[in-house]
């Protein structure tokens, strides 16, 4: 997905004037033909996140479209009041985007996990808030919002899925099934499918924190139990869409990455069995929420 | 003691005593270098320049001096914290856009001026960018992040009024402030605060230059004696029939 960010990001870049990239020291060298060729508009700002910020919500100001780039934690909780100050309580459009999510740096320890992104931005209005599933998700995403005026946050991974959606909806099916409504969020839909495959459960994806639009919602009227999955410390999907959620009297199951400090340094796929978010974990998880333990 | 802007001092009061809020000795150090900025005196050199106020708290400043220049109306000071109203606290520029940001928590408005001067650069309006900051205010880190980056990438066009009136000295004492900005590039001059011929003369010369400093040297609580340099009534409020009394000191 960073390969499709660096070249979707050049891209509109280059037809977009506007468009003003700040990288935090990350990203430099995908983006050094920019750098070199327009040095006032792409720059390298160093590790200075929360002036960074700052500096972005200052151009953001004078009309311009920041784009800043580092590792999610340093934006997300670095520069969290920068972030609620500078640009959503003054209500300035700009683009976040992360890489890292919340653990693709297994092996370099929690200062550079951030599975608190997504429900720590919840906590701030005025944010749009999107977690493509792979490059092709983020390049429709980002080319049909980095300039809407809101702040756009985009929460890039490593690890995504192959799945593929003819167009961009809140909610899209993936597969149909009668037992529960699996809801799957950005990449851990690949996981999802491997865990429910021969399962007869409804899957249904998102990539787009948003609330949930009555007319899909009637479809979820339907379901028995609702099962979310998202790649992060759980909670997104259901605060977005509280007095929604409320309003069914169906069982909900949570699943999301555990909040602990997961300490381990281990490859990724090791780091997801930490945060039970591998296949096995969540297919033991749907069959006992959805199946009541039995074998389905 | 200057007394041109007494009936402006007298409404900062006279806001802070109705709503029993706000910061006034704040709002007094940093009332005179306001008000120079929007006078008619300095009209003609500001042209496309913008005024960003930093210390948030001290926003009574900006509202009074903007309703004495027509450009606010005066019933919105007066109605200062109460419900409903376009001015409270801490400035919000979504309500008042002349306010320019909304600021409040320290450290905030000069990595803003940075930003919206790199932008004005790209964009070739040629303009300054002048941000207040308070003393106090440089403790935060995001200020030497954005000196940092207007050093480097020589940012032009953007000024540093430091309304320095000591108040951060009981914590983290501000040594050698001239050297720290000359430093990162920038051109310093220290003025009287308070001396408007000074003030309007140092604005004048920070248009002239690429990075500028002007390291104002105030009195916090400045034309209210009891206030002044007296760290009590940094967010205390008196009462309406205190005022006269207050005022009459000075």
């Amino acid at each position: 997905m960073r390969k499709d960010f660096t070249k979707i990001v050049s891209e509109i870049f280059n037809q977009d004037p506007r468009v003003m990239l700040f990288l935090g020291d990350i990203g430099v060298y995908g983006f050094r033909e920019l750098i070199e060729s327009d040095p006032n508009r792409a720059i390298n700002m160093g590790t200075l996140e929360q002036a960074m910020i700052g500096i972005a919500a200052g151009a953001a100001q004078e009309k311009l479209v920041p784009v800043v780039h580092t590792i999610a934690p340093f934006i997300v909780e670095r520069a969290l009041e920068q972030i609620k100050i500078d640009f959503a309580y003054q209500g300035l459009g700009g683009n976040l985007i992360t890489v890292g999510a919340s653990f693709d740096y297994s092996k370099l320890g929690c200062t550079h996990h951030c599975p608190a992104d997504i429900t720590t931005l919840l906590n701030i209005p005025n944010i749009k808030i999107f977690v493509p599933g792979n490059g092709k998700e983020f390049e429709r995403l980002f080319k049909n919002n980095y300039s809407s005026g809101y702040l756009n946050y985009f929460r890039l991974s490593e690890h995504q899925h192959e799945f593929e959606f003819d167009e961009h909806l809140p909610l899209s099916t993936v597969k149909v099934g009668s037992k529960a409504t699996v809801i799957a969020v950005g990449p851990i839909l690949r996981e999802v499918m491997l865990a429910s495959a021969d399962l007869d459960l409804r899957i249904m994806y998102c990539n787009e924190i948003s609330q949930i639009e009555s007319a899909l919602a009637e479809s979820l009227w339907q379901s028995q139990k609702i099962i979310i999955v998202e790649p992060y410390y759980s909670g997104g999907l259901f605060l977005s869409n509280l007095s929604f959620f409320n309003s069914f009297h169906v069982p909900i199951l949570q699943i999301g990455v555990r909040r602990k400090f997961l300490t381990e340094y281990c490859s990724y796929e090791e780091m997801l069995k930490l945060a039970e978010l591998d296949s096995g974990s969540i297919r033991k998880q749907l069959i006992e929420f959805a199946f009541d333990g039995e074998n389905p | 003691m200057p007394t041109s802007l007494n009936k402006l001092r007298r409404q900062i009061l006279h806001a802070v005593a109705s709503a029993q809020e706000g910061h006034a000795p704040s709002a007094l150090s940093i009332l005179d270098l306001v008000y120079c900025w929007f006078s008619k005196e300095f009209e003609t050199k500001r042209d496309k320049d913008i005024f960003l106020l930093s210390k948030g708290h001290a926003s009574l400043a900006m509202y009074v001096v903007l309703a004495s220049c027509n450009l606010l109306d005066v019933t919105e000071v007066e109605a200062y914290c109460q419900k409903g109203s376009l001015l409270g606290g801490h400035p919000d520029s979504r309500k008042v856009p002349l306010l320019q940001i909304s600021s409040g928590s320290l450290g905030h408005g000069l990595p803003i001026a940075v930003g919206r001067a790199m932008a004005s650069q790209l964009r070739e309006i040629q303009r300054t960018t002048y941000v207040l900051v308070g003393d106090g205010e440089l403790n935060e880190g995001t200020n030497w992040e954005a000196l940092l980056v207007a050093s480097s990438r020589k940012i032009s066009g953007i000024c540093v009024i430091l309304d320095a009136n000591g108040s951060t000295e009981r914590a983290i004492e501000l040594t050698d402030i001239k050297i720290k900005f000359q430093s990162f590039g920038f051109e310093v001059r220290e003025i009287d605060g308070h001396n408007h011929e000074s003030i309007l003369e140092s604005y004048s010369w920070a248009g002239e230059r690429d990075r500028s400093v002007i390291v104002a040297r105030t009195i916090k609580g400045f034309g209210v004696p009891l206030m002044e340099n007296n760290p009590e009534w940094h967010h205390k409020f008196p009462k309406i029939s205190e005022i006269d009394e207050m005022l009459d000191l000075s």
